[in-house]
C-alpha cells in the first residue's frame, strides 16, 4: 500500500497555471534595478548559509511584501537579476561585460562549438562543447569563487602558479573545476571530464601566458 | 575569431536560458513545491519560494556535475528560503492541502498530514527528504548542510514521535528503502 504521505504530497503540485505565473515573472525581467549581488565564495558551508539568509532578506524586503497579498502578476514588479545576453564571439562578450575575455585555445578535446554568455557586466562565461565533453570557463570582477558549482568535492588541492593561487577540486586522482584569482578577476574553469593536477597546471599556465 | 556565431547566437542562448527554466519546473518544481510545502503549509507561500528559488538559480547560474546534484541544489535553496520565510515571517493560516482532504472525507490523510505538520521542524525535513524524496542520510546531509549524524538523529526521532502517534496504523516504515 502507497504509503499516506505520499498520497497527501501528490495533492500539492505545480499546476499549468502557477508554472505559467512563475515564468512569466521570470521572463518579464528588464535590466537589474539595484547594482548587481556580488557573487559569494560557496566553498564554506558557514559563508554559503549566511550570504544565502542575507540574500533572502535583502530580496524579501524588496519583492515579498508585494507577492504575498497578491495572486496575480504584477506587470510592474521587476525582479532584480542579472540580464543574462548571448554574444556572437569572444570579442562581442568583452564589449558587453566591460573587460577583455579571450578564446581557451588548449583545452583536452577537440571544439565543436562555443557559447557565449554575459551575466549582466559582471560575469562572462564561454561554454565550449566537442568530444563529448563540455568545458565552461568564467571570468568575472573580483577575487571570489565564480563558479557557481556548489558540490561538495572529495578532493582539493592547491597549487601555486605565476603567483597566483589556484584551487582544484574533484574526486580522486583527477580535478574537474579549478577556482582562481589574479588579484583582480576570478576565473573558474569546470571540466566534464577530469584532469590531474599536472595537466591543469599545464593547461592554466597556457591559458596565463 | 576562433569560433565565429551569428547574430542568432544571442537569441539562442536567451532562449537556452528559458528552456532551461521551465524544464526546471517541469522536472522538478513539483518536488521543489512540495518540499516548500512541508515547511510553510500553505501555497501561496510555498509558490512564492519556487518562484523564489528559480530567480537564485538564474542569477547564480550554477554549474552542475549531474542531475542528482542539480536537484540537491534546487532543494537546498528552498530549504533555507523556507526556512528563512519562517523565521522571519508570521505563517499563514491557511493550508489548502488540509481543507482539501477534509473536503474529500480523507480522514485518514488529514490525520497523517496533522501529524507531520506537528514534528519539529528540523525533524519533519528530514521525514519528507528520506520518505518522500528516497534521500539517503548522506544525500539529506548535504542537501541539508548537516551532519550526517544529525540527520541519523532526527530521522530518528522522527520515527519515534511518528510511531508514538500514529501507533504503525500508517507506518512510514512501509516504504522499503
Amino acid at each position: 500500500m502507497k504509503i499516506k504521505y505520499d498520497e497527501i504530497m501528490e495533492k500539492v503540485e505545480v499546476s499549468g497555471e502557477m508554472k505559467t505565473r512563475i515564468l512569466s515573472r521570470l521572463s518579464g525581467i528588464g535590466p537589474a534595478q539595484n547594482p548587481r549581488p556580488k557573487i559569494v565564495n560557496f566553498s564554506a558551508r558557514r559563508r554559503y548559509l549566511t550570504a544565502a539568509c542575507l540574500a533572502v532578506l535583502l530580496l524579501g524586503s524588496i519583492a515579498l511584501p508585494q507577492l504575498w497579498n497578491s495572486g496575480q502578476p504584477d506587470p510592474d514588479y521587476v525582479i532584480s537579476v542579472p540580464h543574462i545576453a548571448g554574444a556572437a564571439s569572444a570579442e562581442e562578450l568583452s564589449e558587453m561585460v566591460g573587460f577583455a575575455v579571450t578564446d581557451l585555445t588548449n583545452l583536452p578535446f577537440e571544439i565543436d562549438q562555443a557559447i557565449y554568455t554575459a551575466y549582466g557586466d559582471q560575469l562572462a562565461e564561454i561554454t565550449y562543447q566537442g568530444d563529448g565533453q563540455t568545458a565552461t570557463f568564467r571570468k568575472s570582477m573580483g577575487r571570489e569563487d565564480n563558479s557557481g558549482d556548489y558540490t561538495i568535492y572529495s578532493a582539493t588541492v592547491v597549487l601555486q602558479l605565476n603567483g597566483m593561487t589556484v584551487t582544484l577540486k574533484g574526486g580522486g586522482e583527477t580535478y574537474t573545476l579549478a577556482v582562481w584569482s589574479d588579484g583582480e578577476y576570478a576565473y573558474s574553469l569546470n571540466l566534464t571530464v577530469g584532469l590531474t593536477a599536472e595537466a591543469w597546471r599545464e593547461l592554466i599556465l597556457s591559458m596565463t601566458c | 575569431m576562433l569560433f565565429a556565431g551569428s547574430t542568432s547566437s544571442r537569441e539562442a542562448s536567451r532562449e537556452a536560458v528559458n528552456r532551461e527554466a521551465e524544464q526546471i519546473l517541469t522536472v522538478y518544481g513539483n518536488s521543489m513545491l512540495r518540499f516548500a510545502y512541508s515547511y510553510l503549509h500553505n501555497m501561496s507561500d510555498a509558490e512564492d519560494v519556487l518562484q523564489e528559488t528559480m530567480v537564485r538559480f538564474l542569477k547564480a547560474a550554477p554549474a552542475f556535475a549531474s542531475e542528482q546534484h542539480r536537484k540537491a541544489w534546487l532543494l537546498r535553496v528552498v530549504g533555507n528560503l523556507s526556512k528563512n520565510r519562517l523565521a522571519y515571517n508570521k505563517i499563514r493560516m491557511a493550508d489548502e492541502l488540509r481543507d482539501e482532504l477534509i473536503a474529500e472525507n480523507r480522514d485518514d490523510l488529514s490525520f497523517v498530514w496533522d501529524v507531520v505538520k506537528a514534528l519539529p521542524g528540523d525533524l519533519r525535513e528530514t521525514i519528507h527528504l528520506f520518505y518522500y524524496e528516497g534521500y539517503s542520510t548522506k544525500q539529506i546531509a548535504d542537501i541539508l548542510q548537516k551532519k550526517e549524524a544529525t540527520v541519523r538523529t532526527h530521522l530518528r526521532r522522527g520515527r519515534e514521535k511518528l510511531r508514538e502517534i500514529l501507533k504503525g496504523e500508517y507506518d512510514f516504515e512501509d516504504k522499503i528503502r
